[in-house]
């Protein structure tokens, strides 16, 4: 084959090449992720996705269990008590050393908190560290102080097993916690459902998941 | 698979396609830079950076005010818990978490487009020219994700979460309400952020050190040393093909291949007393710059090359010492654990939890002044203060002698229930013995495994019910199947097991090294690489000696917890656990 067929034919299959496929989408969705990440090129799209998303609400039924937990003052209660039946229980996970999403969780529950103003002597709001080995009394004192947190807002750790007993029984087991996820869940007084909510917040938000969580009872 | 095939297919046939659209990718690069340029002289270059730093780090404006912030769209936050480093951290280059990541804001990555598939070369020191292979077509290039910041979009973004694609960005990220003067300020040390590689790092090596201080064994100096060189070994042996493939591989690859180098490692020995250490190590990293310290071991303080290296700004990862510096400020210094303080602290615990201590309890701690023993008697007094208004009896003794019957009639008060924390070493554990005879028979000795070196042996049998030790490790028979993996690894490398906590502390450090490594994906920067360890995994098969080893962002220290034991009777004793991993 002489060089000027070469050329031509390179020249074809190159133009085949750049009009033929779209960009990127020479796999399939599942594979062109993967190829991101390999490549060390963070397709950030992905992930905005999922948190512009709005948040997702379930209802489901959890089994508390027998496990004494610590507050940020040093003491310690039965969860089942802390979880009081005959008031408005709004929950989540947090540790206290999270770069993103716990400050997030933390500071719109303590905005949250504020705005329920009356009440919040019927509310009772617990935080539960999934880094109890860090997350002492003591950490979890300074992590409220920081935050303003305030009376009725009970940040919680315990035995690592515990912990994990815990985060199993709302079906959230973060056994790396650099892996969290945001959840947050609701329950109204007298009631078994629990609302879940897997997503970020915003006050107005969890303001209205905390009005509606009436209607599961 | 056919997605494999037609992926290699394409590789083949973009290596033809260079040549033919070159130079196509950076168009609208240079375009943006001329932008830049110009925004640049709308700010002063000559504002302070300190005040900039302490926007970025601790979101405390020039004036000393923090500046207002809100996220997800409704809550105000205080910039001083929302500071930009909260997220973005110190290197500038952001973290992932779960489904959330933070994207880097050094000055390298914001002052340029953000494409996929960046072929770019990103730093100065990259002395190596970037072959055609390496380039990417520009139809495999995607749209930009976002052209690069000027000044003004900088601005804009930071107030209102708009970048300069028109894109929102994710409400976890505030939206800061500063004014011009404090933006430009804040701008200004971005630009600085990250800007050149940190020291000890070539195109194609990375160099690291080790310390030894005088006065270590021989066969702990080796146990350290023999795991960390066989693990650099290991991967430079893996890396052979990698600096080829960095130049001429294939462009997908371009992150991962160019994140190689070659390790080097320096053993640094100091001697003398302690004080003459700082000298010494000024000299070594003036004559060899290292990017950090490995490991390294000391059989006294760690503290005055913990002060070197935050003074230095040189990260030391995993030193094998009991005496590490307590400090939630520190940065650059990884501990696996608390040591001799944290055991003080776990007997405080146990007795507190258990309720040993009532009216007629005397508590007495018993050390030799100046000795490794009174850190431990620090970590049992910082921490039984929070539990008990309590005061312990302390006896700062000078030597093992003292020891004898007639001190011990002195401070045991028959009546009481005697609880004693004895924090001797190995060499004076004999004298235990006598707490007994000078009427002390119902007392409950604590004493550590690590001042005893694991010699429990000379405690005899009518003692081992009232001696209670702090354990910091695994029990012997918990981690089965990780200790098999590190025996079989010692085996295959031709390593004789000396030591088993050094050389399975240097193991577990091995793999640290080695995923921090990838991590940093080529970003060589100390403060990336402490950032990419404290993101490691809570758990891994490498993990030996501790329970558990879990770090996360600002935590120094790993291993947080400890055991209680007992030695059982008789010749064959065995460790006989008496509580659970104790954490708080």
């Amino acid at each position: 084959m002489n060089n000027n067929i070469k050329k031509l034919l390179i020249i074809i299959i190159s133009f085949f090449v750049n009009y033929s496929l779209p960009s990127t989408a020479w796999c399939s969705d599942e594979k062109s992720k993967h190829a991101h990440v390999n490549s060390g090129q963070v397709d950030h799209s992905s992930h905005m996705a999922m948190l512009e998303k709005k948040p997702q609400r379930t209802v489901e039924h959890y089994v508390i269990p027998q496990v004494d937990l610590v507050n940020q003052d040093g003491v310690e209660q039965s969860l089942e008590k802390i979880l009081d039946l005959e008031k408005f229980v709004v929950v989540d996970f947090i540790f206290t050393t999270c770069t993103t999403i716990c400050p997030v969780l933390s500071a719109g529950l303590v905005e949250f908190h504020k705005g329920l103003e009356d009440r919040a002597n019927n509310t009772v709001l617990v935080s539960i560290s999934i880094d109890p080995e860090h997350d002492r009394p003591e950490v979890l004192k300074a992590y409220g102080r920081k935050y303003g947190i305030r009376s009725g807002h009970e940040l919680l750790t315990g035995s690592r097993q515990d912990i994990y007993s815990v985060m199993n029984a709302f079906d959230a087991v973060m056994p790396n916690k650099m892996t969290h996820y945001p959840l947050t869940f609701f329950r109204a007084p007298g009631s078994k459902k629990w609302v879940r909510v897997f997503g970020m917040m915003s006050a107005a938000d969890l303001m209205k998941e905390y009005k509606n969580v009436t209607k599961y009872l | 698979m056919k997605c494999f095939t037609l992926y290699s297919m394409f590789l083949k046939l973009l290596v033809f396609q260079v040549f033919i659209f070159p130079d196509y990718v950076f168009a609208a690069d240079k375009r943006q830079q001329t932008q830049l340029d110009k925004n640049i002289s709308e700010y002063s270059d000559q504002r302070e950076l300190s005040s900039g730093e302490s926007i970025y780090l601790k979101g405390i404006l020039s004036d000393g005010s923090k500046m207002n912030a809100f996220v997800q769209g409704d809550i105000p936050v205080s910039s001083q818990v929302f500071s930009c480093v909260l997220c973005h951290r110190r290197s500038g280059l952001g973290t992932s978490e779960g489904f959330v990541v933070t994207l880097p804001v050094n000055s390298l990555n914001l002052f340029r487009s953000r494409i996929l598939w960046d072929t770019r070369r990103r730093h100065s020191q990259a002395d190596s020219p970037i072959v055609r292979s390496r380039q990417v077509p520009a139809n495999l290039l995607g749209k930009s994700m976002r052209p690069a910041y000027t000044d003004k979009t900088l601005a804009e973004v930071i107030r209102t979460g708009i970048d300069p694609a028109g894109r929102k960005l994710s409400g976890i990220m505030p939206r800061y309400d500063l004014d011009d003067h404090e933006m430009a300020l804040l701008i200004n040390y971005l630009k600085t952020l990250s800007r050149e590689f940190s020291p000890g790092v070539t195109s194609q090596t990375l160099r690291f050190a080790t310390i030894v201080t005088e006065g270590v064994s021989k066969r702990d100096r080796n146990a350290m040393l023999d795991v960390l060189k066989m693990h650099i070994n290991d991967r430079n042996s893996q890396t052979r093909n990698q600096i080829k493939r960095a130049r001429v591989g294939a462009f997908n690859r371009r992150e991962l291949d160019s994140a190689y180098r070659i390790l080097e490692l320096s053993v640094w020995k100091l001697t003398g007393p302690e004080d003459a250490w700082r000298q010494q190590l000024e000299k070594y990293i003036s004559n060899e710059p290292v990017f950090a310290v490995l490991g390294g071991i000391t059989d006294g303080r760690w503290a005055s090359i913990h002060k070197f290296s935050e003074e230095y700004g040189v990260p030391v990862v995993f030193p094998v010492t009991d005496q590490p510096v307590l400090s939630d400020k520190s940065w650059n210094t990884i501990y696996f654990s608390k040591g001799l303080f944290q055991e003080g602290a776990t007997a405080a615990r146990y007795i507190r939890r258990n309720q040993y201590v009532a009216d007629k309890t005397r508590l007495i701690q018993i050390y030799i002044k100046g000795s490794k023993g009174e850190v431990a008697a620090n970590g049992f007094t910082d921490t039984w203060r929070h539990y008990s208004s309590k005061v312990e009896y302390n006896y700062e003794i000078q030597d093992a002698d003292q020891l004898n019957d007639e001190f011990y009639k002195t401070i045991i008060d028959p009546e009481s229930d005697n609880i004693f924390l004895f924090w001797i070493t190995d060499k004076e554990i004999l004298s235990i013995k006598n707490i007994m005879r000078s009427g002390g028979a119902t007392a409950r000795i604590f004493v550590s495994s690590s001042l005893l070196q694991d010699n429990l042996y000379p405690i005899s049998d009518e003692l081992r019910d009232s001696v209670y030790i702090t354990y910091p490790y695994s029990l012997p028979g918990e981690k089965k199947r990780t200790n098999t993996s590190l025996k079989t690894w010692l085996g295959i490398k031709g390593i004789t097991l000396t030591n088993y906590k050094i050389q399975s502390q240097m193991y577990y450090l091995g793999w640290v090294l080695s995923d921090a490594l990838a991590g940093l994906k080529g970003e060589f920067y100390r403060d990336y690489f402490l950032e990419r360890i404290e993101m490691m995994k809570d758990q891994s098969h490498t993990v030996s000696t501790y329970p558990r080893l879990s770090l996360g962002p600002n935590q120094r220290y790993a291993s947080k917890g400890c055991y209680i034991v007992q030695l059982s009777k008789g010749k064959d004793a065995k460790l006989i656990k008496k509580s659970n991993w104790i954490i708080h």
